[in-house]
């Protein structure tokens, strides 16, 4: 304000106030503020004082929040980090299980849980909500519309087993508080077949067969997922972080299992055990095929079954495993192991003549009996016509050492170490608590118990040239990948007779099928050879004059043995046959005969056909 | 004519130069600290606002129409001569309390009774008492030397206590306990004795340790047990309180980002927009944008104590004084809450929490710091009278 004007300019009471002045020079202006225009002394001290409690505070709040910030912000983004992301569990699949030749007889398929979130479906919804998913999943509303009514939990599982369709169709109808979940559902699409070898699976794992045995092969190792959570805990579908990079861990499916076992062979052998319970009324029945080359088991079937589908409808005692689990004594089809030890230990020649006593032979308190009354008989006419009294007597020869190194030396009274579970080693009683009496009743079969298998078992050894093999139900374990992981291959316990005895021991049992008790196991295709038995059951400290176990132990062909097939009958109705050459022999060969065509064993010509049904015919009539 | 003319260009400046150098007195760093967090705040607003990384618009634009609305109020009161608005203080002073008395009246928002339901906003009449207390006891404490006994504190203390008392009733512990450090701030920076001070003190404790038994509710009982001990509390009183330090400390030196949507506070902290802003502001800003909007605060603070050391008419200290520690105290006790170091009161960080009440009445208040700052001195004489 350079005015040039002269007119005198009142001045401003305090300096040149003019703004050009201010601007130019503050401290002189400022100096007017200051101390010797100042204000009174005790004032200002009282204001300057007053900055101390402000400065205080703002340094401790500065010093908490440095502590916080810097100090503590480690934990604090931990802690952070929890409460905003959550984790999500992938199932993963459970391994398929397949037959030998790839067959898919057990499978996993994906299905949804449908689930409400109580804390968030609205109460005024649940009638409505109830109503259309009763409609849309098939299941009673009521039940589902108290399930929602659970005070006592926020989720409640509406449905379990929902086709990913039907969970599609539920989701359209966009229903605030009803979700989803990953799940699968363990398929057994053959139903009852094979259902003691393959078991079953719940939601928790499995429970019986090689579903509970290769449970930690066929789990799979299930992933997670992380996601951004807000604070009542649901994912956040948007205004999420679009930088936030969930951490996925897939699910590893379950191993990829493939049995020994033949769908084919198998639902052969499950149908004449079917034939067997409609004809003779037994209370139960086994049927157990094995390669005696390697082991394999082809079929093993149990009467009575159950559905693996749905195991918690079926009795308990009809999932039980019964050719491991369940003990018999073997009677008749027990004498060749005593003779093929006999004839190992050279303590007889196979044209030895034995005297059978007519039928009736007395040793101290005892009286043996034979069903048919013979004179002199062979050894191997002892096996043809199952002789008792003749078995007893190769049993005195062999001396309590013998018969009992021919019970451990075929594996009876140890588990056979087969990969299924539940089995039991039978019943072998201790050596020092035989007597002499044991030798007269061990070599006909009985005072010893012993499992379907363990027979069977010991069959295989006897006939494929003496290997004791452990019996085997996988073939081949492969990754989701297919990568081999393990296959099989064949384990032998034990060499137990040698190969001369084997081949003495086929031919015996061939004469058994052919002019003995075992004749209705005979075909024309195929050379066939077995033991039959009929056991008496122990009832109540004696044996039953009512109750048998009829079996049959075959194996084809007798030149090169590649089945051996043991069927075993419990209990037939006496009334309708329980001899095991009449009960169990023809389900035997027919299994044996079809087992061998389905594994392209060739059968005889038909030329040759004619020559072996002549020959048979010839033998019975001469017989 | 032209005589006369000349004479009255002498005598007063025309209008555009009085506002020129009006203008030039402003305490221009106080207002750029002003601007500075101001700024900031509607900043984090935007950011607050939304879910996530997007941005809440529709609170954005109520945030920009309530600042245009504090800096209308903060103008027109910063232009009128404070002297004016003392001599009408008794009088707004009256007219409050009756808003006050009437406000229990109404019905309650959240669970109490702090807003008049004017359709268009809710006000808030104790946070228009804030500026209009200030202005009261600076007018009665201005000619009076009474203060400098026990005696004479009781009016003084009384025009604080009655509207404490009927804030407490509605009830906003939060507010009413921001008012004691300005009784105190303002009591002795007008001379009164130190002694009488501490025995007030003494009988503000005994009469807070009464509170407890008489006035608190168990709500806010617990929200002072939840402080002592957050774990005890975790998922309820001390929800909020645990939600703020995690947001806090999850910031770290440099913070998440603005707007990030790693944020916690955003998804969960309750009342992150307004009460609790400072935890935003903290994670998303981390220690510098958190120290820096403090260290605004505490230089806001000197900036309206040098103003009061300045003036040397006692109305205009004391009503600087006053509206100093309320600013800086409010936002200290904020910040101390988000910090865990203080019991959750409702108390809303000026110049930045959501809310229209509050912000006016902030704007408000530095509009008397401001009108105080830019008076003209008449220097009479080197000395203070005495």
């Amino acid at each position: 304000m350079n005015d040039p004007n002269p007119t005198p300019t009142p001045q401003p009471v305090r300096g040149d106030t003019t703004i050009a002045h201010r601007l130019a020079c503050p401290a002189a202006h400022s100096a007017a503020w200051g101390p010797q225009g100042g204000v009174d002394r005790a004032v200002r001290t009282r204001l300057a004082l007053t900055v101390v409690p402000v400065l205080l505070v703002f340094i401790a709040l500065s010093w908490r929040l440095g502590t916080i910030h810097i100090v503590e912000h480690e934990s604090w983004a931990r802690l952070a980090e929890r409460q905003r992301t959550a984790s999500e569990r992938l199932p993963a699949p459970r391994g398929p299980i397949r037959g030998a030749n790839g067959e898919m007889l057990v499978q996993s398929r994906a299905r949804k849980i449908v689930f409400a979130d109580l804390h968030v479906l609205k109460a005024e919804q649940k009638d409505e909500t109830a109503r259309k998913l009763a409609e849309l999943l098939d299941v009673d509303q009521l039940l589902l519309r108290r399930r929602m009514d659970l005070a006592d939990r926020r989720v409640v599982y509406l449905a379990r087993n929902v086709e990913p369709e039907q969970a599609e169709k539920v989701a359209e109808l966009k229903i605030r508080g009803v979700g989803f979940e990953d799940t699968f559902r363990r398929e057994y699409p053959l139903g009852p077949l094979g259902s003691h070898v393959l078991g079953w699976a719940g939601t928790d794992g499995g429970k019986e067969g090689i579903e509970l045995a290769l449970e930690g092969l066929l789990r799979g190792i299930p992933g997670y997922r992380t996601y951004e959570r807000d604070a009542s805990r649901r994912a956040l579908s948007r205004g999420g972080d679009v930088s936030y990079v969930p951490e996925i861990h897939a699910p590893q499916p379950g191993l990829d299992v493939q049995l020994t076992i033949h769908p084919g062979l198998q639902h052969v052998a499950e149908d004449e055990l079917d034939a067997i319970m409609e004809a003779y009324q037994p209370k139960g029945a086994v049927a157990l095929v094995l390669d005696v080359r390697t082991g394999a088991i082809l079929a093993l079937a149990n009467r009575p079954a159950y559905d693996p589908n749905a195991p918690a409808s079926a009795d308990p005692a009809h999932r039980r495993n019964r050719a491991l689990t369940d003990v018999f004594e073997p009677g008749s089809t027990y004498k060749t192991f005593i003779v093929a030890e006999a004839l190992e230990k050279k303590l007889f020649r196979r044209n030895e003549r034995i005297n059978c006593e007519n039928g009736a032979w007395r040793v101290s308190y005892r009286t043996l009996h034979d069903s048919h009354a013979y004179g002199i008989l062979t050894l191997d006419e002892v096996i043809v016509h199952s002789s008792n009294i003749g078995a007893a007597k190769v049993g005195l020869r062999l001396g309590i050492d013998g018969v009992y190194d021919a019970v451990h030396t075929f594996g009876f009274g140890a588990r056979t170490r087969i990969d299924l579970p539940g089995e039991v080693s039978g019943i072998v009683r201790p050596k020092h608590k035989w007597t002499k009496d044991s030798l007269l009743s061990v070599p006909m079969g009985q005072e010893i118990a012993v499992t379907p298998l363990q027979l069977a078992t010991a069959y295989a050894a006897m006939v494929n040239g003496g290997a004791l093999l452990r019996p085997q139900v996988i073939q081949r374990i492969a990754n989701a990948k297919g990568e081999e992981l393990y296959t099989l291959r064949p384990e032998a316990v034990r060499q137990v007779i040698s190969a001369e005895t084997s081949i003495a021991m086929r031919e015996m049992l061939e004469r058994v099928v052919l002019e003995g008790t075992g004749r209705r196991a005979w075909c024309p295709e195929y050379s066939v050879g077995g033991k039959t038995g009929t056991a008496q059951k122990v009832i109540g400290g004696t044996y039953s004059h009512e109750k048998y176990v009829g079996s049959f132990c075959g194996f084809a062909p007798v030149e090169q043995p590649r089945l051996v097939c043991l069927v075993t009958v419990d209990e037939p109705d006496k009334r309708l046959g329980y001899y095991g050459g009449t009960v169990a022999a023809p389900a035997a060969k027919e299994i044996l005969r079809r087992g061998l065509k389905a594994l392209n064993v060739p059968p005889r010509s038909g030329e040759a056909q004619e020559l072996a049904e002549r020959e048979f015919r010839a033998r019975r009539n001469g017989g | 004519m032209n005589q006369v003319w000349q004479t009255t260009t002498h005598r007063a400046a025309p209008v555009s130069a009085r506002w020129l150098e009006h203008l030039v007195r402003l305490d221009w760093f106080l207002l750029g600290c002003v601007a500075l967090i101001v700024a900031l705040g509607t900043a984090f607003i935007a950011s607050a606002g939304g879910s996530g990384a997007s941005i809440g618009w529709g609170l954005l634009l109520r945030h920009c129409a309530y600042v245009a609305l504090g800096l209308a109020a903060f103008a027109a009161v910063q232009r009128v001569d404070y002297l004016v608005l003392l001599r009408w203080s008794p009088v707004l002073y009256v007219v409050l309390l009756g808003l006050l008395v009437a406000v229990l009246f109404t019905r309650p928002i959240n669970g109490a009774r702090s807003w008049f339901n004017l359709y268009v906003v809710n006000l808030q009449p104790s946070e228009l008492m804030k500026p209009v207390l200030v202005l009261a006891v600076a007018h009665y404490l201005m000619y009076r030397e009474s203060y400098k006994r026990l005696s004479g504190l009781l009016i003084p203390l009384g025009l604080f206590l009655v509207p404490m008392a009927l804030i407490l009733r509605q009830p906003d512990l939060g507010t009413a306990m921001v008012l004691v450090p300005i009784a105190f701030a303002m009591l002795y920076a007008a001379g009164a004795k130190k002694t009488d001070l501490a025995l007030v003190n003494l009988a503000g404790i005994a009469g807070m340790v009464g509170m407890w038994y008489w006035v608190m509710k168990p709500y806010q009982q617990r929200r002072i047990l939840a402080w002592l001990d957050p774990e005890q509390y975790r998922h309820h009183e001390a929800w909020q309180l645990l939600q703020s330090e995690i947001a806090i400390g999850s910031g770290g030196l440099w913070g998440t980002g603005w707007s990030s949507a790693h944020a916690n506070a955003q998804r969960f902290l309750p009342e992150k927009h307004t009460d609790f802003i400072f935890a935003v502001i903290a994670e998303e800003g981390g220690f510098l944008m958190a120290g820096l909007l403090l260290l605004l605060f505490l230089l806001l603070a000197l900036a309206g104590l040098r103003i009061a050391r300045r003036v040397r008419e006692p109305a205009g200290r004391l009503i600087a004084v006053g509206v100093s520690v309320l600013i800086a105290g409010q936002a200290l006790i904020n910040a101390g809450v988000a910090l865990g170091l203080l019991p959750t009161t409702g108390l809303t960080l000026p110049l930045v929490s959501y809310g229209g009440s509050s912000l006016i009445s902030s704007f408000l208040c530095l509009g008397l710091l401001a009108n105080v700052g830019a008076k003209q001195e008449v220097v009479l004489a080197g000395e203070d009278f005495r």
